[in-house]
């Protein structure tokens, strides 16, 4: 398991990490999310519509990036915001790399913004994200 | 932009060329419909039940019908809304079936397309008549450029009337599942509602909020779509268990032109409240619909 950090610093980058997702992941996120649209997971449909595969959420995406700072983060976190903007698709089986940045600390506030970004197998970034995150009891 | 390929005129009747039913036609029907009874594939079950051969399955024909009427009305945008059927006498499979079509009306509007009833027969060789039916068939309006249609998109969604509330509870299974798929190791499961997961509390994304359905029917094609953006501030952790109230608002609606095709953009706001009416939480998401352009569309 990554270790938290204690005390986040502007620059620094958090340990990145790579999530490969499968089909079930897929139907799974459908359910609980209540997102059926069926390029998620009918692969004749997707290719009907010119994908490869079937393509991963963009809300997964967010999701992941937000579990992938949230374990770096000092203990307590949570997320007070959270944008997301979806720049391509992910297929699903398509290893997908979710890095991460500290941009803003405000010690006194115990708050840290980070900017979070997945990257596909040819490294070109398709989701960015900013997250605010507290904690301390705030 | 595709044209009809027949006019559609009240009074009209054609009859199609006949199509003979195989058994592999059904065996596929009974595995897609999980219909096995068997006198629809097994000759001896057939008999046994006093048919000359396996019987063609009677949705097998209303399915047909409407596909044979939709191909003959060749327009893009059609698409059946409701179909009733009534089997008069039993088909076995090897035998030749004409269908018949008499368009019954057309109800027309200049801002929603028509609406057509369409009667179906469906007859033998003998051409005794073993199926009726009547289709309802809705058209979009045709689309003479390539400009979408952003005043009925703004006027179906009430561009800033909000809408709701929805209310939806927060549960605590979703909750954990939520976080497990999103990577959250067993032992850091809590009861806080995760960050993203507004997008599941949000009327639009679960299809409880439909006001522009329309969009996927234009005779545009549409060549792509999904979430542009999606942003959201808590005024405080929403924990498992909560029952949330949301009201969304569309705020905007535009389009961009991109290579080869026209993006609609649609963005909504959707705020949300607990128990006691407070507010705990914002959200915008914005969506685009990606249709191809004409002019693209016949290089």
């Amino acid at each position: 398991m990554i270790p938290r950090v204690k005390r986040p610093e502007v620059g620094a980058l958090l340990t990145p990490n790579v999530i490969v997702t499968t089909t079930k992941d897929l139907v799974k996120f459908a359910g609980v999310s209540s997102d059926f649209n069926l390029i998620h997971y009918d692969h004749d449909y997707a290719t009907s519509r010119g994908f490869d595969r079937v393509i991963v959420h963009g809300f997964f995406k967010a999701a992941m990036l937000s579990e992938f700072v949230l374990a770096q983060a000092p203990e307590g976190s949570w997320i007070r915001k959270l944008s997301a903007t979806y720049r391509g698709v992910d297929s699903v089986g398509d290893p997908i790399a979710l890095h991460g940045r500290c941009i803003v600390v405000e010690p006194d506030a115990d708050l840290a913004s980070f900017e979070l970004w997945t990257e596909n197998p040819s490294a070109t970034i398709t989701t960015r994200c900013e997250a605010t995150l507290c904690w301390g009891g705030k | 932009m595709i044209a009809p390929k027949m006019k559609v005129v009240a009074g009209s009747t054609w009859r199609e060329d006949p199509v003979t039913v195989s058994a592999a036609d059904l065996v596929r029907w009974a595995g897609a419909t999980e219909d096995f009874t068997e006198f629809h594939f097994d000759k001896e079950a057939a008999i046994a039940r006093g048919f000359q051969g396996p019987v063609v399955n009677g949705p097998w024909k209303a399915r047909a019908a409407k596909a044979a009427l939709l191909a003959r009305i060749g327009h893009q945008s059609a698409h059946v809304r409701r179909m009733t059927f009534e089997y008069r006498k039993a088909d076995v499979v090897g035998v030749a079936l004409a269908f018949e079509f008499t368009i019954a009306s057309v109800t027309e509007s200049d801002a929603d397309g028509s609406d057509l009833e369409v009667t179906v027969r469906v007859l033998d060789p003998a051409d005794v008549v073993t199926t009726v039916g009547t289709i309802y068939v809705h058209l979009e309006p045709q689309c003479d450029s390539d400009d979408l249609p952003l005043d009925r998109v703004r006027s179906a969604v009430s561009l800033g009337t909000p809408h709701g509330p929805f209310s939806y509870r927060v549960e605590h299974a979703d909750i954990e599942r939520y976080q497990r798929l999103s990577g959250r190791p067993e032992d850091r499961i809590d009861n806080i509602m995760p960050a993203a997961f507004f997008g599941s509390l949000d009327p639009v994304e679960r299809r409880d909020l439909e006001l522009d359905d329309f969009l996927l029917d234009l005779s545009i094609p549409k060549i792509g779509g999904g979430n542009a953006f999606n942003q959201v501030e808590y005024e405080r952790p929403i924990l498992a268990g909560e029952l949330i109230s949301v009201t969304t608002t569309y705020t905007e609606v535009y389009e961009k032109k991109g290579q080869g095709s026209r993006l609609l953009f649609r963005v909504r706001e959707n705020v949300f409240t607990d128990e006691s009416g407070t507010q705990v939480g914002t959200a915008r998401n914005g969506h685009v619909l990606a249709y191809q352009l004409a002019s693209a569309g016949a290089r």
